[in-house]
């Protein structure tokens, strides 16, 4: 249960977690948007403090940060290497073949490795700091509009909200069935991947049984609370936009002229 | 089989990051052939002791015996699955566990991971199918397509299925109707005096500790708080009072009418048999 870092909520009362959701979101977005344009090294470098600054202002330990990185690390160092012995330029310290290792290379090198881990430290700050329904209600509100081009909104955002409340229990029930099927003897993680995938049957098919079951109790259960599709609704959690957000938007901006300052 | 608790404390830790022991310093034993059962509120830790007895949690302190088989915080496969296959363990809600096309297969599915053969198996399951109660006309039948009760007694029969020594029920009979609770508690009694099974067993009904339990052990906050003999536990009202257990219906009965009376019986009654002939030898009625 302690496992899982992304999409986890720590409850706390810094700058960060009273912000708007909506606002956290987009700059989010934003912020991982604009990675993209960083060619300068005195770009990434304010980047890279900004990132800091905004991780040490949900006062969250930073090893909470780092334990989001691990997953991924294999992927990012994979591509951070790819980066450097594909790119040419500068002075050349190694050449064979097509590797290279060249002071450009390098340097993009460490450029494709900071915006990895910024990009994934972004978002955890937004989920670390955002409650999972807020983040349901901010998605609602970006994808509003859409309900012009006759898209599901409500519903959508309905799914959403269910799907994460029950990832907990998903994941308790896994280490439920896990431990049964365990104590009758099941050794996972052994033998071939044939044997392996086989394995998986004795607790993937409890899962999805007892999640049908749920999913078929929670539509009896919103049918009988007179839920209805399609209906115009009002929310109990209203999202109150704030000053501090309003400001945030401006950091926004700055952060836009400083990019493009540096690209002309 | 003897097991017993050796200064035991464990948590549900995963990687680097500290955390508190569930279970501190336990020390227990129990013995060859007994009932215990296991009692206290809930988040206690029952069900994590419980674990520890087929290594399904480790001790991070301590050690845990079953038979010759000694697990510290480090357990060899090889003693894990030794111990599996001696231990039956039925979880609260065992039905979450199945998962096979037919009962047949589902009850098969124990015995087949620790190596029994398949004629071995098919005698097994007709003894345990006679013994739970399941009708031969349900074992080609889907799991998932059986009622409730029927589907608990499938999950127990599949436990049953590997011929354990030992027996651990974490509230076998939760959620059932008191006529299923009844049968299935009985049936599971009966095995343990059949076969001299050492059965644990976590409770909320202090009416199945005083039927069937030989001795309790009392958790409360991830520790044992006490280990006795059940007529013991039940005389100490004081402990009784401490960690909010609550008495058997004919003891709770015998007290409103002592209070009543303004007298006291001689012995304390657990079952309704007992107090009806208290209040008989006493000629209160
Ligand atoms: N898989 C787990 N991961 C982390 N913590 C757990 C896990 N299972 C139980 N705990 C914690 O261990 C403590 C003891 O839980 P346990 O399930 O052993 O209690 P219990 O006595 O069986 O309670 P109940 O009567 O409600 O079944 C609780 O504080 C619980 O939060
Ligand atoms: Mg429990």
């Amino acid at each position: 249960m302690n496992r899982l870092i992304i999409g986890r909520y720590f409850p706390g009362n810094s700058l960060i977690h009273q912000l708007d959701p909506r606002f956290k979101l987009i700059f989010v977005l934003y912020f991982i948007g604009l990675l993209f344009f960083l060619d300068h090294f005195f770009l990434q470098v304010i980047f890279f403090i900004l990132t800091l600054v905004i991780m040490m202002m949900t006062r969250v330990s930073l090893s909470i940060y780092i334990r989001g990185v691990r997953p991924l690390i294999w992927l990012i160092l994979f591509a951070t290497v790819l980066r450097i012995i594909t790119t040419r330029g500068g002075v050349v310290y190694f050449d064979v073949g097509f590797l290279t290792v060249s002071h450009f290379g390098l340097l993009s090198g460490l450029y494709t490795f900071l915006r990895f881990i910024e990009m994934i430290f972004i978002s955890t700050v937004l989920t670390l700091t955002t409650k999972p329904i807020d983040l349901t209600d901010a998605i609602y509100f970006l994808l509003k509009p859409l309900r012009y081009l006759y898209v599901p909104v409500e519903e959508l955002s309905l799914m959403l909200s269910i799907a994460l409340r029950f990832i907990p229990n998903l994941l308790d029930e896994t280490e439920k069935v896990m431990n049964a099927q365990r104590a009758r003897g099941m050794v996972f993680g052994e033998g071939n991947l044939l044997e392996q995938m086989r394995a998986l049957t004795p607790l993937v098919l409890p899962l999805f049984a007892h999640s049908l079951k749920r999913a078929e109790d929670m539509a009896d259960v919103l049918e009988v609370k007179g839920y209805k599709s399609g209906e115009k609704r009002t929310h109990y959690r209203a999202l109150i936009w704030g000053f501090k957000d309003t400001l945030g938007v401006v950091l926004m901006l700055v952060l836009m002229l400083v990019v493009i300052s540096f690209n002309i | 089989m003897n097991i017993t608790f050796n200064r035991v404390s464990a948590n549900y830790q995963l990687g680097p990051i500290k955390q508190e022991n569930i279970l501190r310093d336990l020390t227990a034993e129990v013995l060859p052939g007994s009932f215990t059962a296991v009692i206290g509120p809930t988040g206690a830790g029952k069900s994590s002791l419980l674990k520890l007895i087929n290594g399904l949690l480790l001790p991070s302190v301590g050690e845990v015996s079953v038979g010759e088989v000694v697990f510290t915080a480090k357990a060899s496969k090889e003693a894990l699955k030794q111990v599996r296959k001696r231990v039956g363990m039925a979880f609260q809600f065992p039905e979450h566990q199945l998962f096979a096309d037919t009962v047949y297969e589902d009850l098969a599915f124990g015995p087949r991971n620790f190596n029994m053969s398949e004629k071995e198996i098919e005698t097994t399951i007709k003894e345990v199918c006679q013994l739970t109660g399941i009708d031969r006309s349900l074992l080609e039948r889907s799991p998932f397509s059986l009622s409730g009760g029927q589907q608990r007694r499938v999950a127990i029969a599949g436990i049953l299925a590997t011929k354990p020594d030992i027996l651990v029920l974490d509230e076998p009979a939760a959620g059932l109707d008191p006529e299923a609770k009844k049968q299935i508690l009985d049936m599971l009694y009966d095995l343990h005096t059949a076969e001299k099974l050492t059965t644990l067993m976590v409770t909320h009904d202090m009416d199945d500790v005083a039927y069937y339990a030989d001795d309790a052990i009392v958790m409360a906050e991830g520790q044992i708080k006490a280990h006795q003999d059940v007529r013991t536990l039940f005389a100490n009202q004081d402990l009784l009072d401490q960690y909010q257990l609550d008495v058997p219906t004919a003891l709770s009965l015998q007290q409103q009418l002592e209070a009543a009376k303004g007298q006291r019986l001689k012995n304390r009654a657990l079952t309704l048999t007992e107090l009806a002939n208290g209040l008989i030898e006493e000629g209160w009625v």
